[in-house]
């Protein structure tokens, strides 16, 4: 779906991705491409989020499984809907969070492409345009921890919904330095 | 407005001060809060998933488009989860946080030198910041700043 009328000023195209009372939206300048994700192969060094990769235009690229992600830290029920790949152009992520991919993504053999990422979803997709100042910021003794997480703000789209603003940049980052260095136990 | 007690908001007698006070039930239990920090009470509000929150939040709730988090004082001072559905929402300059309460008791205006201060040892760590006595019940005056900033140090803490 392509948002009609002018860009607004401080207005911002969005990804929504619905998962039934909540709802999450992605900046879509943080995604180049979305397509059903079909094939996936394991890592030969999986994290919990970071365990495949996928065939993109050629190139191996990881799979991070953001659907998993959103089910565990919301407590969202499985979806039966068929799994989407957002393919990401990390050129725009900020130096160190790039970095922290490419490094990452060097340590494992069945990951060629460090240029690219995919965020795995569930749901249905839609694109919307919303303007800054209607997306609120969490609770202020919330607000560092969510921020810190990946979690921007929320917007109460409707009586018994409710939106979050995700950073995938950010989510990724916090699940790579997390992660489990693949040479660190290697002998030698 | 006094500007010698925070907790005054109601006009003097002729030589008593009186302070406000919502009185409130969580469970069995009395609760007061000086009147000046609540919003509203709703009722029956949708509860949204709040990630990263300490248990005792119960998730985020919507009031005019604002998003406040949902505490259960029960839970985070006794370990029992309420099973309410009202909210007192409070009005902090700082922050945006509701409690999930049982129901309203009623309003009272009580002398300023009847509020009691805490001297008990076992008052959940400062989180009141005195006492009312309401017919024959001492009911604790909740101490929002404490529980606020126990909030904000646990979500640091997830």
């Amino acid at each position: 779906m392509t948002p009609k009328g002018p860009e607004a000023e401080g207005s911002q195209d969005f990804l929504v991705a619905d998962y039934g009372s909540v709802s999450f939206l992605i900046r879509r300048a943080q995604c180049r491409a979305s397509v059903f994700l079909e094939a996936t192969q394991p890592l030969d060094h999986p994290d919990v989020y970071l365990a495949a990769s996928m065939n993109y235009q050629g190139a191996e690229v990881a799979v991070f499984d953001l659907d998993a992600w959103l089910r565990d830290t919301f407590g969202l029920p499985p979806s039966r809907e068929l799994p989407l790949a957002l393919i990401t152009d990390v050129s725009v992520f900020g130096p160190a969070n790039r970095e922290l991919f490419q490094v990452w993504a060097r340590g494992h053999d069945r990951v060629p492409c460090d240029t690219h990422v995919a965020f795995r979803l569930a749901s249905a997709l839609e694109m919307a345009r919303l303007e800054a100042g209607r997306l609120r910021p969490p609770p202020p003794s919330m607000r560092s921890r969510l921020l810190g997480a990946g979690i921007l703000g929320c917007r109460f789209a409707s009586i018994g919904s409710l939106q979050y603003s995700l950073d995938v940049e950010a989510i990724l980052s916090k699940a790579l330095v997390r992660r489990k260095v693949p040479d660190e136990s290697a002998p030698g | 407005m006094s500007d010698e007690h925070p907790l005054d908001t109601a006009a003097p007698a002729a030589n008593a001060r009186y302070l406000k006070f919502l009185v409130f039930r969580i469970g069995d239990r009395k609760y007061a809060l000086p009147a000046e920090q609540v919003r509203e009470i709703v009722l029956d509000l949708a509860l949204f998933p709040l990630p990263f929150a300490p248990p005792y939040v119960r998730g985020l709730i919507n009031r005019l488009g604002e998003p406040y988090a949902a505490l259960d004082l029960r839970l985070m001072f006794e370990d029992q989860k309420l099973e309410a559905a009202t909210y007192i929402i409070l009005s902090l300059a700082d922050d945006q946080i509701a409690l999930l309460i049982t129901d309203v008791v009623e309003i009272v205006r009580v002398p300023e030198d009847t509020v009691h201060g805490i001297t008990s040892e076992d008052t959940h760590e400062g989180y009141f910041v005195g006492s009312i006595t309401t017919g024959e019940d001492e009911v604790f005056v909740v101490n929002v700043r404490t529980v606020a900033a126990r909030l904000r140090n646990d979500a640091e803490g997830t």
